[in-house]
């Protein structure tokens, strides 16, 4: 008899396919719709992918300082799985944003690097997520281990604001196109792309961050189970 | 003040030659298209002439192909961890319920 599938795989397999869709829109949008950048040229078309990624780092990184949060608070097995599903994703498109910026910005500004403010933010945000995946992989699994990852997903949620406003408040080479003081983007099928690319980074930061958090729960009632068996004198585990 | 006029008679030429070779890799980095030079030293002075059919130093869409590519080698990277860890657990279960089976075989 086929297993019936639990409310959570058909909401899980519909942010599959909406994921697939809009990716593919979204492709087809900025090689095919989307004009060329008059100033930078093609090169412009990273923008599509680079700021849907930041943006899908800071979704990773709020789940990460909500999960870690109420983990300092509570002490959940949940919420610890939150934080580290989080951090997870966010390291993922933080590692694509430190990627495909540089990329960018030999072609605008004729060097990979620099330390720009925002650059300078972002790298430290990746870094801290880093950090927190090194010590979850390396650390043990005991709870000074995971309140010492709460404090590190907590810091690197308060430096979410700091990457955002650091345009605003020092400057910097970085441009600003989108929100207050940003010119925008000019042509319809630009901002149809960009759209585009939001709405699919979001719905795959979602799959990825979901997937690792099933991965984390599991994890977690696996080593309760260990431990229930070892009490009882069965097996010995790790 | 300088003497501006000198720069058109050529006087400068020494100077000018030491900038241009002090450019490594400007001339390193050349296009491969036909390159149109100033005849001598004092044309160098005087005015500046553009590559013709030359390729970029930076192609944008090469760049455009390697982040697009990195994207998809990060995420597929990320895939092939998750699926590393799910093999972890899988054999974690594994070992856990070999164990159970052999703890109830032993007590019946």
């Amino acid at each position: 008899m086929p297993r019936r599938l639990a409310p959570q795989d058909i909401v899980f397999a519909g942010l599959f396919v909406l994921a697939i869709l809009l990716t593919i829109g979204a492709i087809e949008f900025v090689f095919l719709r989307a004009p060329i950048e008059a100033h930078m040229g093609i090169i412009q078309k990273v923008f599509y992918f680079h700021v849907p990624s930041a943006y899908a780092m800071y979704l990773g990184a709020t789940g990460c300082f909500v999960g870690s949060t109420a983990y300092l608070y509570k002490g959940s097995d949940k919420h610890d799985a939150i934080a580290r599903a989080g951090a997870e994703t966010a390291v993922v498109f933080g590692i694509i944003v430190m990627v495909t910026g540089p990329l960018w910005a030999i072609k605008a500004w004729g060097q990979y690097w620099t330390w720009d403010p925002r650059l300078t933010t972002s790298l430290l945000s990746v870094l801290i997520y880093v950090a927190y995946m090194v010590l979850r992989a390396f650390g043990g699994d005991g709870e000074a281990e995971r309140k010492f990852a709460a404090a590190l997903g907590f810091l690197g949620g308060a430096n979410l604001p700091i990457i955002h406003f650091s345009v605003q408040k020092w400057s910097g080479q970085h441009p600003k196109v989108i929100g207050r003081g940003g010119g925008g983007l000019h042509h319809p099928d630009m901002r149809i792309a960009f759209a585009m690319g939001m709405i699919a980074f979001t719905f795959l930061a979602a799959i990825l961050f979901w997937s690792r958090l099933r991965i984390a729960l599991a994890h977690g009632r696996l080593v309760e189970a260990e431990h229930r068996a070892m009490e009882l004198g069965i097996g010995a585990q790790d | 003040m300088g003497d501006w006029s000198r720069l058109s008679t050529g006087q400068w030429n020494l100077g000018l030659e030491l900038k241009t070779e002090s450019l490594p890799t400007m001339q390193n980095t050349a296009p491969s298209g036909s390159v149109t030079v100033a005849e001598s030293p004092s044309d160098r002075a005087s005015d500046f002439r553009a590559v013709r059919d030359g390729t970029e130093l930076h192609s944008g869409a090469v760049l455009l192909v390697e982040a697009y590519a990195a994207i998809w080698v990060i995420l597929f990277a990320f895939v092939w961890l998750t699926h590393r860890r799910q093999r972890s657990l899988d054999q974690r279960i594994t070992q856990l319920e070999q164990a159970l089976d052999k703890a109830r075989k032993e007590s019946s």
